[in-house]
């Protein structure tokens, strides 16, 4: 049985459908790269898997044991996050939120596990520093750190690299590669088919038509040759 | 226990509402009536009746009571058919006063636009005039505190009984001419300049009042006294100074 | 300073400071968020619609108003933060509608309906507080200390959930919070503060209440913690200054509390500007 179980989805916002039939299936211990145009659906699918905006039609099944609230979720940078005074510590500890219910303070037990997740992605030393004053891929691994909070084992990632330096780029793709390779589940957005063809192990495509299928299929399809071609030309001349 | 205030004139052209003004104010003043004061099997009428008199205190409201004003001309109009209702139920009417005549029921020689003149001291009541005796000096305190120990007079009344108080602030004069009595007050404002409360006083010294709307200092001790089954509160023995 | 020392004596000071004390601790406290989720304007919107609804109570004459006022305010905040949630422009624009037009109304119903002549007296005391603070009775500052235990205990009982709700909001929806609990709870402590608070500095000046002390905190700290307790820390030794300064020069207590606010306010930024210099 495999974890998230989509068929014939249909996205969008207010009624209004932006991407239609959208069925794939997440596996446990997989890799999901979602690609597509600029406004293709990607997000609001995403947004629809976190239930955040309801679907239109279709059914999204959740199998393995996993929960509604056992989904980690790296969100695109918004406005309010910018200025807000915060430190490390306190943002990765809101991760716990979900499964603490009612219970209003976080237990010894989850602190240690915070900074065991602080220390695996290396930003320990980060941990009483004011999230604003951080560099963009310092800020991005405080957000993983505290998806990594709420689940290991499904995370969502909504363009993680956007808007970082090419090296730091790399490193967060290693990072989440890392912690694939450890057991969690990813499914990332991202416009950069390129990575995707390297780190994921399915690839989610939008655009004239869907695409869903392993790296290995998406390569031989039309969509995923396309691209590979462009690749090559880039590569010779 | 609450006291109640009059409607004073401060001589100004607006009237001010004697106990705090600000509908929190009126809230305040409609709980003191339903729960301090008692005024037994009084029918519901009478205490709208009141409530229309008590809140009707200023602007240039026509649905209050015809006051007496001694140097001003009366220019209140008066809303005919509460006045007839007040004038059944409370009578608390009083009238108009003729502006060409000396209001002062008892003439007294007036010197110097009526400041103070040689008190006549009234044997044992003579209240001294120093710092020395006085409870509660209202005139060396702040805008702010004046307002605010003004109104806590009147809300807890039985605090101050029998308390020697010093205060300075606007006069004001009404008489209730079908009872014959007259009243003294003083009008105090608060610091944003948009409250004011009037405290009554029986002067032993009534010619030494300044004209209406003029500051005036008085010192006396605290009581209070019913009429009509309401609680008001005043200074007796007072010397104006 | 005797004078102070005798001031301090008398109950109904001591009534005031802790009415005063006690709702400004109340506001700072929620201020932080609410100036972080961008809900500023909200404190803003609801103290007029307070006002609207009291000026209601009192053409109806109600003996007491606040069981009028507190819930229809409380309301209104539900109602308010639910259209904030929207498309930002049309929330804006309802908040915006809704403040001026109860602000509109009350005044007219006010002048149309209350038997009152001392009109200019009642809006006046209630935009601006007046000296109200100084003669609550002790029911009233009873009603304070209870309704601020209240908000200061839900406060840290839902701390950390406020904080990951007012931090990304997304996250913590998606993570399986129930986001729009907290948010409803926070619209009814802002309410419940925003009636408080009209006591002690009237309606039109509650937002600052609510939002100087946050900002000045945000200044100086950098972590959601420090802010929060800086900014109480502020908003209670300033509305202690406030009072005491209105005591003792005889100036209206509302403004002079928002008055000593800004000041502090000042304070904070110059040292934060100087703080960060440094670095």
């Amino acid at each position: 049985m495999s974890l998230i179980t989509v068929k014939n989805l249909s996205v969008g916002y207010e009624g209004k459908a932006v991407e239609e039939d959208i069925s794939f299936e997440v596996g446990k211990g997989d890799y999901l790269c979602i690609v597509g145009e600029n406004g293709s659906g990607k997000s609001t699918l995403m947004k629809t898997l976190l239930n955040l905006v309801e679907s239109i039609s279709g059914e999204i099944l959740f199998g393995d044991g996993l929960k509604k609230n056992e989904i980690g979720y790296l969100p695109q940078q918004t406005q309010v996050q910018r200025d807000f005074p915060a430190s490390v510590t306190e943002i990765v500890m809101s991760g716990f939120q979900a499964r603490c219910g009612w219970r209003p303070f976080y237990t010894k037990e989850e602190k240690q596990e915070a900074l065991a997740h602080m220390e695996r992605l290396a930003i320990l030393p980060l941990k009483d520093r004011c999230y604003r004053e951080l560099s963009g891929g310092q800020q991005q691994r405080v957000l993983l750190a505290r998806a990594l909070c709420a689940t290991q084992k499904l995370i969502l990632l909504d363009e993680p690299v956007s808007g970082l330096d090419p090296k730091v780029t790399i490193e967060m793709y290693e990072l989440i590669r890392e912690l694939n390779k450890s057991g969690t589940t990813v499914i990332m957005i991202t416009h950069d088919i390129e990575a995707a063809l390297r780190y994921a192990s399915h690839i989610l495509h939008f655009g004239n038509r869907i695409f869903f299928g392993t790296r290995e299929e998406y390569m031989e399809s039309d969509e995923g040759s396309f691209f590979l071609q462009r690749m090559e030309v880039r590569k010779n001349g | 226990m609450g006291a109640r205030s009059r409607e004073w004139k401060s001589g100004m052209e607006r009237e001010w509402s004697p106990i705090i003004d600000g509908f929190e104010g009126k809230e305040k003043t409609m709980k003191k009536i339903n729960n301090r004061v008692h005024h037994g099997n009084k029918s519901i009428a009478l205490l709208c009746a009141f409530a229309a008199f008590s809140l009707a205190a200023c602007g240039d409201s026509d649905g209050g009571v015809t006051m007496g004003a001694r140097t001003q001309n009366s220019t209140a109009t008066v809303n005919d058919l509460l006045q007839a209702g007040l004038e059944e139920q409370q009578k608390t009417s009083i009238s108009t006063p003729d502006p060409t005549s000396t209001p002062t029921p008892t003439p007294a020689p007036v010197e110097d636009g009526g400041w103070p003149s040689e008190p006549d001291k009234p044997d044992e009541n003579a209240v001294l005039s120093t710092t020395e005796g006085i409870d509660i000096d209202l005139t060396i305190l702040s805008s702010t505190m004046v307002y605010a120990e003004v109104y806590d007079m009147m809300s807890v009344p039985e605090n101050y009984l029998g308390k020697i108080v010093k205060m300075e602030g606007q006069y004001s004069y009404m008489a209730d001419e079908s009872k014959g009595v007259e009243y003294h007050a003083c009008i105090i404002k608060d610091a944003t300049a948009c409250c004011s409360q009037g405290l009554e006083f029986v002067p032993n010294n009534p010619e030494a009042c300044p004209v209406l709307g003029e500051s005036v200092t008085v010192v006396g001790t605290f009581d209070i006294y019913f009429e009509d089954d309401y609680g008001y509160i005043t200074l007796r023995n007072a010397q104006v100074l | 300073m005797d004078k102070l020392a005798e001031y301090l004596q008398i109950p109904f000071v001591q009534h005031a400071l802790i009415a005063g004390v006690l709702i400004a601790l109340c506001s700072s406290l929620l201020g932080v968020t609410l100036v972080l989720k961008r809900f500023s304007f909200i404190g803003d919107g609801l103290s007029h619609v307070a006002f609207g609804i009291m000026a209601i109570a009192a053409v109806l004459r109600l003996s007491n108003d606040m069981l009028l006022v507190m819930p229809l305010t409380i309301l209104c905040a539900v109602l308010l933060l639910r259209t904030g949630q929207n498309t930002k422009i049309k929330g804006d624009a309802a908040i915006a509608m809704i403040s001026v037009g109860a602000l509109a109304f009350g005044y007219l119903l006010m002048n149309i309906f209350s038997t009152s002549g001392n009109l200019s007296g009642d809006v006046c005391s209630t935009l601006f507080g007046s000296t109200s603070i100084l003669t609550i009775s002790k029911k009233e500052v009873l009603v304070c200390i209870i309704l601020s235990i209240v908000v200061v205990v839900s406060f840290i009982l839902f701390y950390n959930k406020i904080f990951a709700v007012t931090f990304d909001e997304g996250f913590a929806r998606a993570s399986g919070v129930k986001a729009g609990l907290y948010n409803l709870i926070i619209a009814v402590i802002t309410a419940v503060i925003i009636v408080l608070a009209m006591n002690l500095v009237g309606s039109l000046l509650i937002s600052a209440l609510i939002i100087f002390p946050a900002l000045s905190a945000m200044r100086l700290f950098k972590s959601f913690k420090s802010v929060t307790i800086c900014s109480a820390v502020l908003s209670l030794i300033c509305a202690l200054v406030g009072i005491l300064i209105s005591i003792l020069t005889g100036t209206p207590v509302g403004s002079t509390i928002v008055a000593t606010d800004a000041a502090g306010f000042l304070i904070c930024w110059i040292v934060g500007e100087g703080l960060g210099a440094k670095k």
